[in-house]
């Protein structure tokens, strides 16, 4: 059994300015909580033991999944899992994101946990920060004394459990792109058994025109203490006409130059990952080549 | 330092206020403060599913829960599916089924499933399969729940 988490104040703010407000007053005395499928935990394991807890659950403004406009599609950071999960505006303009949620943990943790504090615990192994550098997002920080700021993903993850978020800060929207008829993608990924994180995951978004490569974004995760591009191997691929032995050369020798370190622990090795990163883009590649081709898959 | 904190919640139909220490967990407001002993706690970190509940419809953990975040909620849990003395038709099938030998994660399973049944309104094994992953038991081999469920499912489709 847990220990109980150390006793803390719980505040329920009725909105954003009154959050804002506690957060300001308290700092990194404070924490937010979402979903609490990961804040939870680690107060149980007091791994964290917050003084004052801000929870957003009263914050509905910040539950919904819209169309900007047409290339671009924004998500308030407390919508759930399983939310995206049954978008009808995400099966059709974000199948990728679809599939990724469909593919993690289990439906008492979608039912609970959010976007925002996915992104926000930026857990090495998790699924959604390397679905957001893939898809470009760029996430909306809220402070008191600093108004709005807007921060891209890639800048966003800067260690592991570590963002650029600050004490006083709280996400607010998550803005992701929409598809397009010619993107095409892949989304792979190696678990241990189970529901839970995955080892390695790969995503690839791809565009062609006739048979090259016009452009391609490949997003790792579990590789790194963040979620990384692999933008040499992005470049090495673009203006190449696309067939199965080219992408199989470019991603075995790009990945190497790329020097990725993946982290050791009981689950894999560290060359295992490097390994299974490769396997992984490749398949992506192709699974993104396919579904472009409209051959099913 | 922590103070206690004032909630209302409807539970299996009924309203109970109370106060509770903010860290108070939500599985422990149920078992020991309303005595509602038919969920379990089994790994009490999020990853065995025994302690699910329904909360305001949807399947949760209640030890991923503090109570507090319940206050003007609604929530069900195993004692709250019977109606009128008859039990719900997945009740109903994990016994013909015997989908349940000690009988630790029955609740559990139940209340992820009651949800599944929701959300697939024609549901397959597959489903069933990925939607009870998040629970584990350790006795019956899975087979006999998946049935189970299964057969509820059909029933309800009726
Ligand atoms: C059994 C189990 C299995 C899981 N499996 C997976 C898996 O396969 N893949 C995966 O990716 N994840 C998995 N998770 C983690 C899950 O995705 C968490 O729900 C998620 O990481 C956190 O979201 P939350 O809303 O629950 O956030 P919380 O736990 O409430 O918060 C997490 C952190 O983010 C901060 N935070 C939250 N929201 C905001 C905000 N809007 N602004 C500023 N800070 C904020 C909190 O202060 C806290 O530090 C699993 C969790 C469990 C319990
Ligand atoms: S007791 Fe809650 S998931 Fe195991
Ligand atoms: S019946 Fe014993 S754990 Fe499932």
């Amino acid at each position: 059994m847990c220990p109980l988490p150390k006793a803390f104040e719980y505040f329920a703010p009725e909105n954003i300015n009154e959050a804002l407000d506690l957060l300001n007053r308290f700092k990194d005395k404070a924490k937010i909580l979402a979903g609490g499928q990961s804040l939870i935990p680690l107060m149980k394991y007091r791994l964290l033991s917050p003084e004052y807890v801000i929870d957003l659950r009263k914050l509905k403004d910040l539950i919904f999944i819209k169309e900007k406009d047409q290339n671009r599609i924004s998500i308030g950071a407390l919508t759930t899992y399983i939310m995206i999960e049954f978008s009808p505006l995400i099966e059709q303009k974000c199948p990728l994101l679809k599939e990724v949620t469909n593919s993690l943990s289990d439906l008492q943790v979608k039912n609970r946990g959010t976007i925002g504090g996915s992104i926000c615990h930026a857990d090495p192994a998790a699924h959604y920060p390397p679905a957001m550098l893939a898809l470009n997002a760029q996430f909306k920080l809220m402070s008191k004394e600093n108004g709005e700021r807007i921060v891209n993903a890639e800048d966003f993850f800067i260690d592991a459990y570590t963002t650029l978020i600050k004490p006083d800060e709280i996400l607010t929207e998550i803005e992701i792109d929409a598809f397009q008829n010619d993107f095409g993608w892949g989304f792979e990924y190696l678990n241990y058994g189970g529901a839970g994180y995955p080892i390695v995951i790969a995503i690839t978004i791809l565009k062609m025109r006739n048979d090259v490569c016009e452009d391609v974004r490949i997003a790792l995760g579990g590789v790194s203490l963040t979620p990384i591009r692999a933008k040499i191997i992005e470049s090495s691929l673009k203006g190449e006409k696309l067939n199965s032995e080219i992408i199989d050369k470019i991603i075995f020798e790009k990945m190497e130059e790329m020097r990725i370190n993946p982290p050791s622990d009981i689950h894999a090795s560290s060359e295992y990952r490097k390994e299974m990163a490769k396997v992984l883009t490749r398949r992506a590649i192709k699974k993104a080549l396919k579904r472009l081709k409209g051959d099913g898959v | 330092m922590s103070k206690k904190v004032s909630i209302t919640v409807k539970v299996n139909g009924e309203v109970f206020k109370a106060d509770v220490e903010s860290r108070m967990l939500l599985i422990d407001f149920l078992r020991d403060v309303l005595g509602l002993t038919g969920t379990k706690k089994g790994c009490d970190e999020g990853k065995c599913g025994a302690c699910t509940i329904l909360f305001n419809g949807s399947a949760v953990k209640s030890c991923l829960m503090f109570a507090v975040q319940a206050d003007g909620s609604e929530i069900i849990t195993i004692e709250g599916l019977s109606k009128e003395g008859k039990l719900h038709p997945l009740q109903e099938e994990f016994m013909k089924n015997i989908a349940i030998q000690c009988g630790y994660c029955t609740a559990g399973m139940i209340m992820v499933a009651y949800n599944l049944l929701k959300l697939y309104p024609k549901i397959n094994e597959d489903e069933i399969r990925k939607g009870i992953s998040g629970n584990l038991c350790r006795c019956t081999g899975y087979v006999n729940i998946v049935k189970a469920i299964l057969s509820a499912a059909h029933r309800c489709e009726k």
